[in-house]
């Protein structure tokens, strides 16, 4: 009986240890679940400065260093920085026209892309059961207003957090995404966030759930065809993340704007915006529209 | 006595912790070992059921064109009375370049399917770039893509359809609606009506057609294809529409080559009266298990 129990033991034993090692205490590195938690806390803990209209975030906007090897004169600099101010506020003011000051920059010449057309028909005959309006850019307000909860992204943003510094020291490596912050690079092929994350996004299935937007809007001479033409485009990424609206939690954003000749301004290009997995379900009423 | 009651004390507390252990085990691998993307799904496992079912229909071989056109001309077409006689006998001609374009397997044969002769159209600048940024993709060189927006499709046709055109891809199609209804019943898993066979609509307002596939036909998991292509002379991508739109729908079941499994089709067609022609606006193909390394190009 004696030299039984003392087998018993011994297993006992044994399976604990196994216990520890499933559970990934042994070796001292974090598991998946507490690196998701630690950062959805670091996440929550950036310092955002608040979007506003007064001096302080525009302010801090310009203070961030732009990333780059091409040789940018101030005028695009300083381009570059009234654009981001533009989408920071075009998610933030509620307001129609701020929204489209961003998304429409300019002279630029565009129409609604017709795939774009065909989804917003798709939510009003969800939503309604009257016939659709007349013209698009009616149809294009009403759509924006209910996917945006109904007051054009009024307080949806509500603070920023762009500075490659803190981010790197706070968040740790940017993991093979963009680089923090903002960068200006020339692309050479013609590409989307989609095609460039989705492998990555798909591998590190750890933190970040991507969803890409859709282009609502197409210019007269498009980003794929300038490449064709000139070989490549001068484009700026960004990186940061953004404070969002109680109760959602903080989301990374990446935005690509490129440089137009014609009008002599930066042209948002894409977007793609991140959600924590494993963190709790969001029931999101709003929808970002680009 | 007293060393034999610390026995029986240490195997109580064995068999009180060894539940405990197996427990704690399992739920340490569920916390951290189990992905999110394989967990059980009810809804996998309802379209696991739909396909068994499915698979059990009639379906007619594409191998015998003269089968196939008696098949086709054996269907009712609900409102088919709108149609002109052009309309009717056309309608035919499309149904059977589209199995032509998903089984013959050249090129020709798909983009007669896919730009009907004499339709104008553009380019779904969305698509073009999705598909430019796929080339640049897999070619890791510098080797440009091609700047004739044809070409560039061209090219994604072969490499959708894994390089061979789609030879063979569907074997059959099963599209009559009374053997479907009575095969597999009229209402949907969700208790929603089912949609089959060939429908005509002549109306002024267009209704998405995946809004209207989604609420009312076999769908358990569809993919909707962004068009490639947008035909001038129909309302796609409009807003308004000054006169009635004569279009007509398909709801058909496919029999693919193995080992893809029975996949549910819609397509939609709308009447090029510039070109007498029907021309494919809308598809819409089942279903979340096709693991298939062939993808339909639209």
């Amino acid at each position: 009986m004696k030299y039984w129990i003392k087998k018993l033991e011994l297993l006992i034993g044994l399976m604990w240890i196994l216990l520890c090692l499933c559970s990934g205490c042994s070796n001292g590195t974090k598991t998946p679940a507490a690196l998701i938690r630690s950062t959805f806390i670091a996440c929550q803990n950036l310092p955002y400065v608040d979007i506003s209209t007064n001096a302080n975030f525009e302010h801090y906007i310009a203070s961030i260093k732009i990333n780059s090897d091409e040789n940018i004169n101030i005028d695009q600099q300083e381009k570059l920085n009234a654009s981001l101010l533009d989408m920071f506020h075009a998610y933030h003011d509620g307001n129609y026209d701020t929204y489209m000051a961003f998304r429409t920059p300019g002279l630029l010449k565009w129409t609604m892309d017709p795939d774009a057309i065909n989804i917003m028909l798709g939510l009003w005959s969800s939503a309604t059961n009257v016939a659709p309006p007349t013209n698009d850019k009616d149809l294009w307000v009403w759509y924006l207003r209910n996917v945006s909860g109904g007051n054009y992204y009024k307080d949806f943003w509500t603070g920023v957090c762009i500075d490659p510094q803190i981010l790197n020291a706070q968040l740790g490596p940017a993991n093979g995404f963009m680089n923090y912050g903002i960068e200006i690079h020339k692309m050479n092929k013609m590409t989307t966030l989609y095609w460039e994350f989705h492998d990555l996004d798909q591998r590190t299935n750890l933190m970040w759930g991507l969803y890409y937007t859709t282009t609502y809007f197409r210019e007269e001479v498009t980003p794929r065809k300038l490449i064709e033409s000139r070989g490549y485009l001068l484009v700026a990424d960004i990186y940061c993340f953004i404070r969002r609206d109680p109760p959602y939690p903080p989301q990374p954003l990446f935005a690509r704007f490129y440089w137009s000749d014609s009008i002599r301004g930066w042209v948002p290009m894409d977007l793609a915006i991140g959600a924590l997995r494993h963190v709790g379900a969001y029931n999101h009423v709003r929808v970002t529209a680009f | 006595m007293n060393k034999l009651t610390s026995e029986k004390i240490k195997i109580a507390v064995f068999f009180m912790l060894f539940p405990l252990l197996v427990l704690l085990a399992i739920l340490a691998k569920h916390r951290n070992g189990q992905d999110w993307r394989t967990a059980p799904q009810p809804e996998v496992e309802r379209e696991t059921q739909s396909i068994v079912t499915w698979a059990k229909l009639p379906f007619v071989p594409l191998s015998n064109r003269t089968a196939l056109t008696q098949y086709l001309h054996g269907i009712f077409i609900v409102d088919g009375d709108q149609l002109s006689s052009i309309q009717h006998e056309k309608l035919y001609d499309s149904i059977l370049r589209l199995t032509d374009a998903y089984s013959v397997g050249t090129l020709q044969a798909y983009m007669d399917f896919r730009l009907p002769e004499g339709a104008k159209y553009d380019v779904s600048e969305r698509q073009m770039t999705m598909i430019t940024a796929d080339w640049n993709k897999l070619n890791s060189n510098n080797t440009r893509p091609p700047t004739n927006d044809l070409d560039l499709f061209e090219w994604w046709v072969g490499k959708q359809s894994d390089g061979g055109y789609y030879k063979d891809f569907w074997q059959g199609i099963c599209m009559d609606p009374k053997v479907i209804y009575n095969s597999i019943g009229t209402n949907d898993l969700d208790g929603y009506p089912m949609t089959a066979g060939i429908i005509v609509s002549n109306r002024r307002e267009m209704s998405p057609f995946g809004d209207f596939v989604m609420r009312s036909t076999f769908n358990a998991g569809i993919i909707g294809y962004t068009p490639s292509f947008i035909f001038k002379n129909t309302p796609f991508g409009k807003v308004s529409q000054d006169t009635n739109v004569m279009t007509f729908s398909i709801y058909f079941f496919v029999q693919p080559s193995p080992p893809d499994p029975i996949l549910p089709v819609d397509i939609r067609y709308m009447w090029d009266s510039e070109s007498t022609n029907w021309v494919p606006t809308d598809f819409i193909m089942g279903n979340l298990l096709m693991h298939s390394k062939r993808y339909c190009a639209f």
